[in-house]
């Protein structure tokens, strides 16, 4: 569209120079095709079809993928807007309430759109219309407690599995809060279920009992199978060094009673680390009952001289009896991590054709941009899983790991070297891009943080966030955006810290209060806010795990600066996840330039695109209903892309 | 204006620039104001408003100032050619369409009044002038 190199150098001058649940069928009209073969989901729920979208990714394999094929990439131009809510609830920032950071993925279930708001309201809302049914308000104190920002990724729902008409609360959806308080709502009238643990609402925060120091924030909905909800969370990150050790809770979906614990790190460490916490969404085998947990870094994130015992659960994907709790295998993917290297997105669950066989397979996707496929069952690779050689610490106290596991195939997303510095960048800051570049260390992937300052990359900030990757379970095709960030890692001695700190910003210093060392991290950009790297800075990808074949790689979504768009082959910053549809689409938004769109999934080619009041970077949503198809997209915003905040839900369906 | 200046393509030319520049300063005004289109209220679209109203300041000078002499003319000239240009390359990194469309007109008007004559490139004041000395 855009001739790149000349849009390029152009754009970047004049821009500086101007300044488990239900699944049970619906009505006859929505039944699919029949021969369509069963997803596991519907096994786990003896159901014959699912046309909703009923938990965080779609479904319990989080692979975020929909039978529905209404539409397709020869009408998918003739997509509208079919409605639109905003909710009321979003905040700039400017006054006494946080920023929003809105990331709920909408379910469709029960016949009613259900998405919870930063202000940690509910809304059900008509699936047609988008008329509010109702709303319930949990009261929650508007305050960043340990997320800078107020943040939700959404609801969960669970449903008897003979739900008696007229009884309240045999249809529940669940909200948590900043302050760890989980409310258990009915679904059709949006009253406070009293059965629930107390009074309808659990206090997780009442497990919190091991190196308390800030409540444990509910932000991403529980994960619902049969009657038991499974609860992770998310702390303060990067501000002390001894932190609430990572759990997992798994109560009565009806009760809140509690079932029982996960512990990822060992008791006789927890007085000395930290989180190690499942922040993200987990996935599920429901004919396994296995569960899949994203274990996310120790604390303190960026030093380990006091923590060099054995943690191998700490970033790690590890799978656990869904019905007692027990570890049943699990694989670290980074060893003492020391870049804050979360996992932070659930596996992907999907059956793939090997050499003649059919494996029982997920998909680990990771902030490195590395995919680990393992064998579900076993944990063991499917595709070599090989231990490298990595850059060595010379932190004093320090004790880096001399190797870190690498998967060649499929091809990580993120390159294995640094794109190097961009000469327009560079040059535009007379040079400051590769000065501070001399100045920094780096010795390829796993370069640890350093006294001197070293250069991330990939960062903290991804590789593949939270939303994870889409598979067709179909064909195997996995569809995932990735983000491509250079940051800044520095440790520093206490005393330089404390001199720093006090004249630095907050968004770039952190305490780790106990190490020896804080910290300094910062995006490497240019004083005139120019990403100091190579482009692109963000791609979707398709692979074909049957062979572990990269399909295509394009960049992905626009920067947006000043309301100047950049061009299309550097690619955005990503956050969020796609869909796919049977049709052969992938719907996503995710990208800074507020947009969403579909892609054709045989070419990657963008297909339809709209705008939208704020980056949409909640995972979107895809269902039919009265023989329509929907797709809907919460756009409201993070700062992490950029400074716009919205309060709006959108759903598009043909005209 | 007819009334005013000469009947010749310079005339035109301008005429063309202003509607151009006019044009142009309504969709950055509009454009900046609504929401659904993904640049309101930024600072790209603000200086967009700028610089098509300066265009469309400089264009009425060359339209109605009988008493500029030559080398504020000629500087008037230049200067809103690159407006036109800056303008023009701001909308496209905004994906604004009709304001790429809107600097296209005045960039018509403006090669226009470039590839009129010298003699018609005059002021109304020279003109007249002229018209006197016959």
């Amino acid at each position: 569209m855009k001739p790149p190199a000349v849009r390029s150098l152009i754009g970047a001058l004049w821009c500086l120079l101007v300044a488990s649940s239900p699944a049970w069928p619906q009505d006859a009209s929505q039944q699919p095709p029949p021969g369509q073969p069963p997803t596991p989901s519907e096994q786990i729920v003896g159901a014959t079809h699912y046309d909703g979208w009923y938990t965080f990714n779609g479904n319990l394999e989080n692979q975020k993928y929909s039978p529905a094929d209404q539409i397709n990439p020869q009408n998918v131009g003739k997509l509208e807007k079919a409605w639109e809510v905003h909710t009321g609830d979003v905040s700039d920032g400017s006054g006494k309430t946080p920023l929003t950071d809105w990331s709920a993925t909408p379910l469709f279930v029960n016949d009613t759109i259900y998405v919870s708001t930063p202000f940690y309201r509910v809304f059900a809302l008509a699936p047609d219309t988008g008329e509010v049914k109702w709303t319930y308000d949990t009261h929650a104190v508007l305050e960043a407690l340990t997320q800078p920002d107020l943040k939700t990724r959404g609801v969960a729902y669970w449903q008897a599995a003979a739900p008696q008409p007229g009884t309240p609360c045999q249809k529940i959806v669940y909200v948590g809060t900043m302050d760890a308080k989980l409310h258990a709502v009915d679904a059709d009238s949006g009253k406070k279920c009293e059965g629930f643990a107390n009074g309808g609402v659990l206090d997780v925060n009442q497990w919190n009992t091991t190196n308390n120091k800030w409540p444990l924030s509910l932000l991403q909905p529980p994960t619902v199978y049969k009657d038991t909800l499974f609860i992770g969370w998310a702390g303060r990150d990067w501000t002390d060094a001894v932190d609430p050790p990572g759990t997992v809770f798994a109560v009565n979906a009806q009760t809140g009673k509690l079932k029982w614990v996960f512990n990822a790190l060992p008791d006789e460490v927890v007085h000395k680390t930290g989180t190690s916490n499942v922040w993200a969404s987990m996935s599920l085998d429901g004919e396994h009952g296995i569960l899949y947990l994203p274990v996310s870094s120790p604390s303190p994130n960026f030093y380990g001289g006091d923590r060099k015992e054995e943690l191998p659960l700490a970033t790690s994907v590890t799978a656990l009896d869904a019905d007692t709790g027990k570890v049943l295998w699990s694989r670290q993917i980074v060893h003492h991590d020391l870049w804050d290297y979360d996992t932070d997105s659930p596996p992907v669950l999907v059956d793939i054709n090997k050499d003649g066989r059919t494996i029982p397979a997920l998909v680990q996707s990771s902030k490195m941009g590395i995919f680990f496929v393992l064998n579900r069952l076993t944990g063991e690779p499917v595709y070599p899983i090989e231990e490298r050689k990595v850059p060595q610490s010379d932190v004093p106290g320090e004790q880096s790991s001399p190797t870190q596991p690498y998967a060649a195939t499929p091809e990580p997303t993120v390159p294995d070297r640094f794109p190097g510095i961009s000469g327009l960048a560079d040059i535009l800051s007379f040079g400051e891009c590769s000065r501070v570049m001399k100045g920094l260390r780096y010795d390829g992937r796993y370069t640890p943080p350093s006294l001197q300052g070293t250069l991330a990359y990939p960062s903290t900030a991804g590789g593949v966030e939270w939303g994870g990757g889409a598979v067709d379970p179909r064909s195997a095709i996995y569809v995932v955006n990735s983000s491509y960030v250079a940051q800044i890692y520095q440790l520093l001695e206490r005393r330089d810290y404390e001199e720093r700190a006090k004249n630095g910003s907050s968004q770039e210093y952190f305490p780790q209060t106990g190490a020896p060392y804080g910290f300094y991290l910062r995006t490497f950009v240019n004083f005139l806010g120019m990403p100091c790297w190579d482009p692109p800075y963000g791609t979707l990808s398709a692979y074909d795990l049957n062979s572990g074949r990269l399909l295509w790689k394009k960049p992905f979504g626009e920067v947006q600066q000043w309301g100047f768009y950049m061009p299309q082959s550097w690619g955005s910053v990503t956050i969020g996840a796609p869909l796919i549809t049977k049709s052969g689409l992938i719907f996503i938004g995710g990208s800074m330039d507020a947009r969403v769109r579909a892609i054709d999934l045989k070419s990657g080619e963008v297909v339809w695109q709209a705008l939208v009041d704020a980056p949409a970077v909640a995972n979107p949503a895809t269902y039919i209903y009265k023989g329509k198809q929907y797709v809907v997209f919460v756009a409201g915003g993070n700062a992490i892309l950029k400074p716009q905040a919205s309060d709006q839900v959108a759903a598009f369906a043909l005209k | 204006m007819t009334g005013i200046l000469p009947r010749s393509r310079s005339n035109i030319g301008v005429r063309i620039l202003l509607v151009g520049a006019a044009a142009g300063l309504a969709v950055a005004i509009f454009n900046f104001l609504w929401r659904g289109n993904g640049i309101h209220g930024t600072a790209g679209a603000l200086l967009v408003v700028i610089s098509s109203a300066l265009m469309l300041a400089a264009s009425c000078a060359l339209v109605f100032s009988d008493r500029i002499g030559r080398g504020l003319r000629g500087t008037l000239v230049v200067l809103i050619a690159l407006d036109i240009l800056g303008t023009g390359l701001a909308a496209y990194f905004l994906e604004a369409a009709w304001l790429i469309a809107a600097m296209a007109v005045a960039l018509i008007g403006w090669l226009v009044h470039l590839a009129s004559g010298p003699t018609s490139r005059q002021s109304p004041r020279d003109s007249m002038a002229q018209k006197g000395a016959e």
